[in-house]
C-alpha cells in the first residue's frame, strides 16, 4: 500500500465539478443513486483534468457519464477518448483496498482507473490504472502507476494514411467505434444534414446477404452517420453528402456496409461523372460506381470483417477526396 | 540570483532533473508527458506547495498546474520557467498566490454587491449529498419519459432485440428491470438463469445503443 500511495497522484476538485457532480445526483431518485452519481462525476472530471494537463484529448459530452438517460439506467463512470474508446473512471473511498467494477462496465473499456476522492470532496486522487479486471474487481495495490495509462493510449493512437495529391480527412474512422456510440465530431447525423423531405435511404442489404452466410438476426445494430464533403468547382463548390451504415448482424465480425452520396442545397441531383470508390487495405478498387445525369444519389454496399481497414474515394474531373476506415 | 548545488534541497535537485529531462522531447511526446507526471507528483507529495482552506483554493490549484504543464519546457501562455531565476516550488507558488489573490479580489467585489448574503453550508462530503437532496418531489421527468417509451416500445425495436434463443430476455425486459428503482445484476441473473457476464454484455451492446439513440431523438443531448 505504501508504494502505491507514492505513485499516486493528487489533484484539486474545482467548485464546478461539485456542482456538476451535485446537478447530476439530484437528477436520480434515491440517495443512494444520488450518491453514486456524484462520486462517478467527481472522478470523471478528475480524470479529464489530468488527461487535460497532459494534452491528451478527451471528450466528456459524448461520454455514457454526461448522458442523462444512460446515468438513470446504468452505473457508468466513462470518459471518451476520441478515437481510442471509453476509460472507465471508478471512484472508492480513501481507504478502499479494492473497487468493485458494476456488470455495465465490464464490456466496451479500454481501461480502468481508480480515484480516491478525500478531503471532504475538494481532492481526487488518481490511484492508477488497469488495461483489464478479471472477475469484475480491481485490487487496488496491483494497479499500475499513470506513467503507464499513457504509455497505453499512446499505442492506441492510429496511423494518419499518408497523404498523396488528394484531400484526405486525416487519421482512419474507426466504425467498430460507431457500435459503442463513439462518433468523431464531423459525423452527425443524417436529418442534420438532410432535408427531411428527402426519400428515405434504403440500404438494401439482401442482395448482399444473398451472396453470404450471413444471419439478420433480431440483435442487428445499425448504425448511420453522415459527413459533409465538398469539392470545388469552377462556379463554387459542390455541397455534397456522405452517408455510410453501418450493419452488425449477430455473426460477430462480419459487418454490412453502404455509402451514399447525395447532393445537398438546392439541387436534387448530383453533378454528373462523380465517382464513388471503394479500395481495399491495399489501395485495390473493389468497387466503383458513377454518377450520370440526373442522378439523386448513387451508393456501394459491401460487406467487411471488423478491423479491415478499406478506403473511399470520391473524384470528380482530377479532384479526390479520400476518407479512410476501419470496420 | 544563484543558487548553488550544495544548498539545494534534494527534492529540488530531483526535480530540476526532472525538467531537464522533459525539455529533451518535443512538445507531445511520451516521455514528457511521464515526466511531467513525475513532477506534478513530486510537488504534491512535497506538501511544499502553499495550501489555504478557501472555497476557491482547488480552482487556483488547478489553474496553476495547467500554467505548469503549459509553461515548464517552453513558453506558453506564460513565460517558460527559468531555472536560474527560482526554484520550481517557488515559481509555482508565486503563480498560486497571485491566482488565489485574484479569486479573494473578486470575492470581496462580489460580497460587497450583494445586499444580504445568506451564508452556503460547506460542502462537506456525504452527508450533504443526502440533506441537498431532499426527496424529489416528483419522479423525474426524464425518467418518466424513459420509462414509457420502454414500457409501450412503439418501434417494437426493443422486445425484437433479445438474447439468442431467449425471446424473455429481451432489451425491454432488461431495461425496464435496470430503471430505477433497479434490481441489481445478481436477482436478475437469478431470474432468467443467466450469468451476469452474458446479461451485461447484452446491455451493454445492445440495450445501451438503443438507450442513445432514444435520448438523441429527444433532444436530450
Amino acid at each position: 500500500m505504501l508504494s502505491l500511495m507514492s505513485d499516486s497522484l493528487a489533484l484539486p476538485i474545482t467548485q464546478a465539478a461539485r456542482h456538476k457532480a451535485l446537478e447530476f445526483g439530484q437528477q436520480q431518485s434515491t440517495p443512494e443513486k444520488a450518491q453514486k452519481v456524484y462520486l462517478n462525476t467527481l472522478a470523471v472530471w478528475a480524470v479529464k483534468d489530468y488527461l487535460a494537463l497532459m494534452e491528451m484529448p478527451s471528450n466528456l459530452e459524448a461520454s455514457d457519464s454526461w448522458n442523462p438517460l444512460v446515468r438513470l439506467c446504468a452505473d457508468v463512470a466513462d470518459l471518451i477518448v476520441p478515437g481510442i474508446g471509453r476509460l472507465e473512471c471508478r471512484p472508492v473511498l480513501p481507504q478502499a483496498r479494492t473497487c468493485p467494477l458494476p456488470p455495465e462496465v465490464w464490456s466496451d473499456r479500454i481501461g480502468y482507473l481508480v480515484v480516491a476522492i478525500e478531503n471532504d470532496d475538494r481532492q481526487a486522487r488518481l490511484l492508477g490504472f488497469t488495461p483489464a479486471a478479471a472477475a469484475g474487481v480491481i485490487v487496488i495495490d496491483q494497479l499500475q502507476p499513470l506513467e503507464s495509462l499513457l504509455a497505453y493510449i499512446s499505442e492506441f493512437v492510429p496511423a494518419i494514411t499518408p497523404q498523396t495529391a488528394s484531400i484526405s480527412a486525416g487519421p482512419d474512422t474507426n466504425l467498430g467505434l460507431w457500435l459503442q456510440g463513439i462518433f468523431d465530431q464531423s459525423w452527425r447525423l443524417v436529418d442534420d444534414l438532410l432535408q427531411p423531405a428527402t426519400p428515405a435511404l434504403a440500404f438494401n442489404f439482401r442482395s448482399a446477404a444473398a451472396t453470404s452466410t450471413l444471419d439478420l438476426g433480431t440483435n442487428a445494430v445499425q448504425v448511420q452517420r453522415a459527413k459533409s464533403v465538398q469539392f470545388k468547382d469552377e462556379i463554387g463548390k459542390i455541397p455534397l453528402v456522405l452517408i455510410v451504415n453501418l450493419l452488425k448482424a449477430e455473426a460477430d465480425g462480419q459487418r454490412m456496409l453502404g455509402v451514399q452520396l447525395r447532393p445537398t442545397g438546392n439541387c436534387p441531383f448530383l453533378p454528373a461523372n462523380l465517382v464513388l470508390k471503394i479500395l481495399d487495405s491495399q489501395r485495390m478498387t473493389f468497387l466503383e460506381v458513377q454518377s450520370r445525369q440526373a442522378d439523386n444519389y448513387i451508393q456501394l454496399e459491401f460487406s467487411g470483417q471488423s478491423g479491415e481497414q478499406f478506403h473511399l474515394l470520391l473524384e470528380q474531373g482530377d479532384q479526390t477526396i479520400t476518407e479512410t476506415f476501419v470496420v | 540570483m544563484q543558487l548553488t548545488n550544495q544548498r539545494m534541497l534534494p527534492l529540488e535537485e530531483k526535480l530540476r532533473q526532472l525538467v531537464l529531462e522533459a525539455r529533451q522531447y518535443p512538445a507531445g511526446h511520451l516521455k514528457r508527458k511521464q515526466c511531467l507526471t513525475k513532477i506534478v507528483r513530486l510537488i504534491e507529495q512535497s506538501h511544499k506547495l502553499w495550501h489555504e482552506h478557501t472555497p476557491y483554493y482547488e480552482d487556483a490549484l488547478q489553474q496553476t498546474w495547467v500554467y505548469f504543464c503549459q509553461n515548464i519546457c517552453e513558453a506558453g501562455t506564460g513565460e517558460q520557467y527559468d531555472p536560474s531565476r527560482s526554484s520550481v516550488i517557488t515559481w509555482l507558488n508565486r503563480y498560486l498566490k497571485w491566482r488565489l489573490q485574484d479569486f479573494r479580489i473578486s470575492r470581496q467585489k462580489h460580497l460587497a454587491r450583494c445586499a444580504s448574503v445568506a451564508p452556503r453550508a460547506a460542502m462537506n462530503g456525504n452527508t450533504d449529498i443526502t440533506t441537498n437532496l431532499a426527496a424529489p418531489p416528483n419522479t423525474p421527468p426524464i425518467l418518466q419519459t424513459t420509462r414509457h417509451w420502454v414500457e409501450t416500445d412503439p418501434s417494437g425495436e426493443l422486445q425484437k432485440a433479445h438474447i439468442q434463443n431467449r425471446p424473455d430476455v429481451s432489451c425491454q425486459a432488461l431495461l425496464l428491470r435496470r430503471l430505477p428503482p433497479e434490481q441489481g445484476w445478481e436477482r436478475i441473473s437469478e431470474e432468467f438463469s443467466l450469468p451476469i457476464s452474458t446479461l451485461s454484455s447484452f446491455y451493454q451492446r445492445q440495450c445501451l445503443p438503443r438507450l442513445r439513440n432514444f435520448g438523441q431523438s429527444q433532444g436530450y443531448l
